[in-house]
């Protein structure tokens, strides 16, 4: 990601990011939306660490939503790929009816998790290319809800704070001795990390009390104009996930039997068949 | 009323069925400094926060009694507009900052209220001497120049009684000093600053220039008196379980009174005495077998492919021992502790721990024993009890055995009362207790410590030394603590390694190494007040805690 954009034009690239991930249905346009977002990823030029970090917060997941997917999909048509438990095995076999991988369920669940990824990559490289005081300035100025805009600069800021936590507490589990490969460990990994993020806003409400913070009140705040880089970017983003969405709801409409205008017939065929 | 006047105060908790606060009646001053003081849990910070309205505004608390703050009263008046009267800080710096620069977070205050402008900004910033850093980014600060800008944030608002708990807390010694002559200058602009400490090493030069002391304890307001008079209470501290300087402790044991709070005249005369007792004033060595735990050779490390962290580090690791490293911040400290533990990988070099080499952190596993700076994020239970009884499961044989080691080591460190309670619902002080139990209950052959002392309470920190100096003794293990803190170096390690940038500038018996001038310069410490008087009268020092038993064993007392 370009790191001298305004944080607003970031923020505009998620927002349409997010747009087109809900709006795109075809497998292909989601693996190209995909791809761009891990092309910004690779552009914020994350470390070893951010790497593992990554894979930790994305993989469970993907990999989680596409095999429920792909074992529970109840819609037809659906192809078997394998069979995990056949039907005439005793007892477990007889009860279930057999258990099975399905192609249709496996592309489904992909789809998802290729919304999750696409969204969760594109914020995690603008969370780690943007300065909290630059984003703080920008949303305090934009932003009329004082909470929301000083919750999130917080957020971005922690998020740092929060990820050496989690390094830390795993050292702990390693040396412990605890299998982290164990569900009932997973609640030893989240119980102080929660305890901390209740800790960190308490002093955090006290230390914006004491800076004169008043959340009831609209605040002027220096904001710097936008380059035309960031203008074009912005247009040209909204302009591009906001069209698509709007298609799309458009069609779905059509197909839902609520409105349907003759002369956008042509239009509803393109964004079935390639939205 | 250009005061704060507090009548017949009483404050309980609702998930307590004690008050915190007991029929306290006290008024502050403006153009005046107070310190509060007590153990953990008197009620210091309970008063402070009343004060400042966060309790019951923002943390929920039964409140009886009046409380006025320059004709405001706290409990009803807007919070909002009250932080513009009174302000409260509170006391870890690091979790206090919103923004990413200093001068942003300067003018996130400008941007909240509107009557400040930048000419106000500049002469605060100069006031403080915090001029030159503010274009700096905030984590590439120390925690003095961190305490420095949260001090610059609130004086933009101008209010007039400033109540800051426990502000030296994560401070090192020469930081610490900083600030309180910093809050003395303060007090002069119609200020009424309270502080709130149990630190009373740190303010030993400054008693004189404290207005008065608040001394609480269970809630209750138990002496008020001069700052300049503080030496003559030195008894009722020491019994109220405060930790007093060693000059007040040994006046009491000698009997013989202080002129004034940092008369260091009896100690003197002590260890000249003790000087005379010749052979007797040998520290005791301990017995250190040649049985290396740990063994650096030749270790270098980057985090990128040219910036090395640390160049060249060849150390030894002694069983029974416990190891300080020192240095000043960015020099490698706490990357040394994380190649030992195996947490990071060597670019060169190696670490050898019982003679195998140090290959992952999965290596290390139930060998290496860490507690973090922050040792709630070791706490992973629903109870007390759980924390140590899953680790110690280990290596227990039986359930009796894990009774039996669940309740003594509870037993040694205070906390057997809470064995059902969750850890995270208790103070700060027994957390850090529980933590050290749960890590103990590993019985790890090396116990890493990494800033564990920052921001705890005297009472834990000599508790944390005496338990780990036996724990290696008993156990034939290692410790090493990675520490800004110049006197749990001093009274509870034996050797000391001083890192700077990322070299070992000086290592060896940790009473050799602090006594080097040069060292102390580098590390920006400050020497503990009898070693600076051992090395005027060219005596080999000890530290004050076998200074104290030889004085007991000896009877300086009486010849003094």
């Amino acid at each position: 990601m370009k790191l001298d954009l305004d944080p607003r034009a970031k923020i505009a690239i998620l927002v349409s990011f997010n747009i087109l991930a809900l709006t795109f249905d075809q497998l292909r346009n989601l693996v190209c939306l995909t791809i761009l977002s891990g092309s910004f990823y690779l552009l914020s030029r994350p470390n070893l660490e951010r790497l593992k970090m990554t894979l930790l917060i994305i993989l469970p997941p993907v990999w989680g939503i596409t095999l429920l997917q792909a074992l529970f999909y109840q819609e037809w048509p659906r192809t078997v790929l394998a069979v995990i438990i056949p039907p005439e095995m005793p007892v477990i076999g007889w009860l279930t009816g057999g258990v099975y991988l399905y192609y249709q369920g496996f592309l489904y669940g992909l789809k998802q998790s290729l919304r999750l990824v696409s969204v969760m990559l594109l914020g995690l490289a603008i969370a780690w290319t943007t300065s909290e005081s630059k984003l703080l300035r920008i949303l305090r100025g934009t932003l009329s809800n004082q909470k929301l805009s000083v919750g999130v600069s917080i957020a971005v800021k922690s998020l740092h704070i929060i990820t050496n936590e989690v390094k830390t507490v795993r050292i702990v589990l390693i040396l412990s001795k605890f299998n982290l490969l164990n569900p009932k460990n997973i609640a030893k990994l989240v119980i102080p990390l929660i305890a901390q993020v209740i800790r960190r806003s308490y002093t955090l409400t006290l230390a914006l009390l004491s800076k004169g913070f008043n959340p009831e009140r609209r605040v002027k705040s220096n904001i710097t104009k936008l380059k035309v880089i960031d203008k074009i970017v912005i247009t040209s983003s909204l302009g591009i996930a906001l069209s698509l969405g709007i298609l799309k709801l458009l069609a779905l409409l059509f197909l839902l039997d609520i409105l349907y205008i003759p002369e956008f017939r042509d239009l509803y065929w393109w964004v079935i068949n390639n939205i | 009323m250009n005061k704060v006047v507090v009548k017949d105060l009483q404050v309980k908790y609702p998930d307590s069925e004690d008050y915190a606060i007991r029929h306290v009646s006290i008024e502050f001053e403006l153009n005046k400094l107070y310190l509060i003081i007590g153990k953990s849990g008197s009620g210091k910070s309970t008063l402070g926060k009343v004060l400042a309205g966060i309790i019951p505004q923002i943390e929920k608390a039964e409140v009886d009694g009046k409380v006025n703050v320059l004709n405001y009263n706290p409990v009803k008046t807007d919070i909002h507009k009250l932080s513009r009267i009174i302000t409260y800080l509170s006391q870890s710096p690091y979790d206090q900052v919103i923004s990413g620069y200093v001068e942003d977070e300067l003018s996130f205050i400008l941007e909240n209220v509107e009557d400040i402008d930048f000419e106000r900004l500049n002469f605060i910033m100069k006031y403080l001497g915090i001029e030159d850093i503010r274009h700096r980014r905030i984590d590439e600060l120390s925690g003095g120049q961190i305490q420095k800008l949260i001090i610059a944030s609130i004086l933009l608002l101008d209010p007039k009684v400033i109540v800051l708990d426990e502000p030296l807390a994560y401070l090192d010694p020469k930081s610490s000093r900083d600030i309180i002559e910093l809050l003395v200058r303060l007090k002069g602009y119609e200020k009424c600053i309270i502080l709130i400490e149990h630190r009373l090493k740190d303010l030993i030069y400054y008693f004189n220039k404290i207005d008065h002391v608040v001394l609480i304890d269970q809630g209750k307001i138990i002496d008020t008196f001069r700052g300049s008079e503080i030496h003559r209470k030195s008894k009722v501290l020491r019994e109220l379980g405060l930790r007093i300087p060693i000059n007040f402790e040994i006046s009491i044991l000698c009997k013989n009174e202080l002129k004034e709070p940092n008369d260091t005249e009896p100690l003197e005369q002590v260890i000249r005495l003790l000087s005379l007792k010749g052979p007797k004033l040998e520290v005791e060595r301990q017995d250190t077998t040649n049985v290396y735990l740990i063994e650096i050779s030749n270790l270098w490390f980057s985090y990128s492919s040219s910036n090395f962290i640390l160049k060249n580090i060849n150390l030894k690791f002694n069983s029974n021992l416990v190891y300080a490293i020192l240095g000043p911040n960015a020099s490698g400290k706490s990357t040394l502790l994380l190649c030992i533990a195996g947490i990071l990988r060597p670019k060169r070099g190696f670490v050898k721990i019982f003679d195998k080499l140090v290959r992952s952190l999965r290596s290390t596993a139930g060998i290496v024993g860490y507690i973090p700076q922050n040792p709630d994020l070791i706490l992973m239970f629903e109870s007390v009890e759980k924390e140590i009884s899953e680790r110690a499961k280990l290596w227990c044989k039986s359930k009796i055995e894990l009774e039996r080691y669940v309740i003594e080591i509870s037993r040694t460190l205070g906390i057997r009362n809470y064995l059902d309670r969750n850890p995270h619902a208790l103070s700060r002080g027994q957390r850090f207790r529980v933590a050290l139990a749960a890590t103990l209950a590993l019985r790890p052959k090396i116990l890493l410590l990494d800033e564990t002392t920052a921001g705890q309470d005297e009472e834990c920190i000599s508790i944390l030394g005496e338990l780990v100096k036996d724990y290696v003794r008993e156990d034939h293990t290692v410790a090493v603590v990675v520490t800004h803190d110049i006197d749990f170096t001093y009274n509870y390690t034996d050797k000391a390694i001083v890192l700077h940038d990322g070299k070992v500038y000086a290592s060896g018996d940790t009473i050799d190494v602090l006594s080097r001038n040069d060292v102390i310069d580098k590390c920006n410490l400050i020497k503990p007040l009898t070693l600076e008087l051992y090395n005027k009268y060219g005596i080999k020092p000890i530290p004050d805690r076998e200074l104290m038993s030889k004085i007991r064993m000896l009877g300086i007392c009486y010849e003094a």
